[in-house]
């Protein structure tokens, strides 16, 4: 059980009004796995990301359960300590890589910044380190780059530099949420397998937080689908989000229009009085 | 087939000046007809927006020419240009930004309707926001609340009712769901085409989605680089593009 890089149970989260954000969620996040939470705005999926690192934002508080990321308790460590278990062995990729990358320093410097600030080397390896990294999510062009203010690269590129950035450290775990919300279809399908490839390639495991079924359904192993704060549906994430058994997540897939549907057909609408009269979704 | 509302030949266009120009547009010809939804298919900085903010009188392009009935928006006079004003609209991907979120729903739904020829008096004013309202399924309570309260698929809703509440017959639509969920998306999708159903106007429908777009769209125009790589019937586009770029967004749509 020590190979879990995230264990959550119970985990409970409340706002300062005492409402309910989070009910209940169990995961594990099993060493090297990549692990899916999916579900509409709202559902808690990011509150709950960022409680398994110990990063609730001002005004919410965890109310139960526990979660230990890498094997300690991430809401009961000290800051200094939260600081260093996040900066040495957890990568975080955002949902919007423009306000993730600070406008007016060069990548060079953003990238090696966390690094160096966690590992005792050079300015001149953490450069080489870079010019590796950013290889590998597929930039040829790495001194330009590393050269270049975030501004003067497109979304796909900024957040290309966002994942290698994540990997700096060789984290055991990457966070990524949302991570191709801001990107285009073509750009989006390149960044999710990507982002699968490199997380295999470097043994991390991979959380990912994304209302966008199909592309979990091909980035991760496993899923849980979240809905108003509880856990309506988890298991494979194949089976989850190909066939899944419970109706809400049904007609979240439903509900995606594709190409090749008859023209006459009325995309399903959701019925939420139909929905409260169903039994809620076991957790396992 | 009917003769197009709007209509925009060889349309072309560069923001900037220079080596740091950029040219958004290049030689696009596409016709808006009645009841009709053509689809605009592109990745960001294909030009899609800038075809659109175009066709709707928004941007005048540097290149070609947009007619309205038939006759080049230049040569309009002032009472064919503020009809023309009238009769094509716009729905944002950014609802809450293109809604003042100080206004009340009701003032902002009923607001187009002071540009109407023939002045309403306050009760029919009154009358026709709150039937728009109830056609975009938000119930007449609402109308109180400031749009800056409201949720996303609430606040596309509100942005809709006002697009559609003077009747017009264009209305430019520009990535309406991108920002909403599924479920909302599917909502609002089945929304805009009821009222084409029922108010007969024509959509030019702007999305990255290839999905959206065969949800929505008779007939499809492709953009890659400022450039119509493919048009036409959606089936035929969707189904068998020649375009190879086409084809590629078609193979990453699918996964």
């Amino acid at each position: 059980m020590s190979d879990d890089v995230v264990r959550a149970e119970g985990v409970r989260i409340l706002d300062r009004d005492g409402r309910v954000l989070v009910d209940g969620v169990d995961l594990c996040v099993p060493a090297g796995a990549r692990v899916g939470v999916v579900g509409e705005s709202g559902a808690g999926k990011t509150l709950f990301a960022r409680a398994c690192l110990g990063l609730l934002p001002e005004g919410v508080h965890m109310a139960a359960g526990r979660v230990s990321l890498l094997g300690q308790d991430s809401m009961a460590c000290g800051a200094a300590q939260l600081r260093g278990l996040l900066g040495c062995h957890v990568g975080y990729v955002p949902q919007n890589s423009v306000s993730y990358l600070h406008p007016g320093l060069k990548v060079l410097a953003q990238i090696t910044d966390g690094y160096r600030t966690w590992h005792k080397v050079s300015r001149a390896e953490a450069k080489e380190r870079a010019v590796e990294l950013l290889g590998a999510v597929g930039i040829a062009d790495a001194a330009r780059v590393l050269e270049s203010y975030p501004g003067q690269l497109s979304g796909g590129m900024r957040q290309r530099v966002n994942i290698a950035m994540a990997l700096m450290s060789s984290p055991e775990l990457v966070v990524a949420d949302e991570p191709t919300a801001a990107l285009d279809a073509v750009t989006r399908t390149q960044v999710a397998s990507l982002l699968q490839r490199v997380c295999a390639e470097r043994g991390a495991a991979l959380l990912m937080v994304s209302h966008d079924l199909p592309l979990v359904r091909r980035t991760c192993n496993s899923a849980i689908v979240m809905r108003k704060g509880r856990v309506v549906e988890r298991g494979q994430a194949a089976r989850v989000l190909a066939h899944p058994s419970h109706p809400y997540t049904q007609a979240l897939l439903s509900a995606v229009p594709h190409v090749g549907m008859p023209r006459d057909v009325r995309l399903p609408e959701y019925d939420e009085a139909e929905a409260a009269s169903e039994p809620r979704g076991e957790g396992r | 087939m009917n003769d197009p509302i709007v209509q925009g030949v060889g349309l072309g266009h560069v923001f900037g000046h220079g080596a740091r120009s950029v040219r958004a547009l290049d030689g696009v010809s596409v016709a808006l007809h009645p009841g009709k939804t053509l689809g605009v298919i592109g990745e960001s900085g294909s030009g899609k927006s800038t075809l659109g903010d175009i066709l709707g009188g928004m941007l005048v392009p540097g290149e070609g020419e947009v007619f309205y009935k038939g006759r080049a928006l230049p040569r309009l006079d002032r009472r064919q240009f503020k009809e023309f004003r009238r009769d094509v609209q716009f729905v944002f991907q950014d609802c809450a930004a293109s809604l003042d979120p100080r206004y009340s729903v009701a003032r902002a739904v009923a607001e187009p309707l002071d540009a109407l020829p023939a002045g309403l008096d306050a009760k029919a004013r009154e009358r026709a926001v709150l039937e728009m309202l109830e056609r975009v399924g938000l119930a007449a309570d609402i109308a109180d609340r400031k749009t800056g309260e409201l949720s996303g698929g609430q606040c596309q809703r509100v942005a809709i009712a006002r697009a559609l509440v003077g009747r017009p017959a264009v209305v430019v639509c520009d990535e309406p769901t991108s920002a909403l969920d599924v479920s909302v998306q599917a909502q609002v999708l089945n929304l805009l085409r009821e009222l084409q159903d029922d108010l007969g106007c024509s959509y030019l429908f702007i999305s990255h989605d290839m999905g959206v777009v065969a949800y929505m769209a008779d007939d499809v125009a492709v953009l890659h680089e400022g450039k119509l790589v493919e048009q036409g019937p959606a089936s035929q586009v969707l189904s068998a593009p020649v375009d190879a770029y086409t084809q590629e967004l078609l193979a990453a749509s699918r996964g």
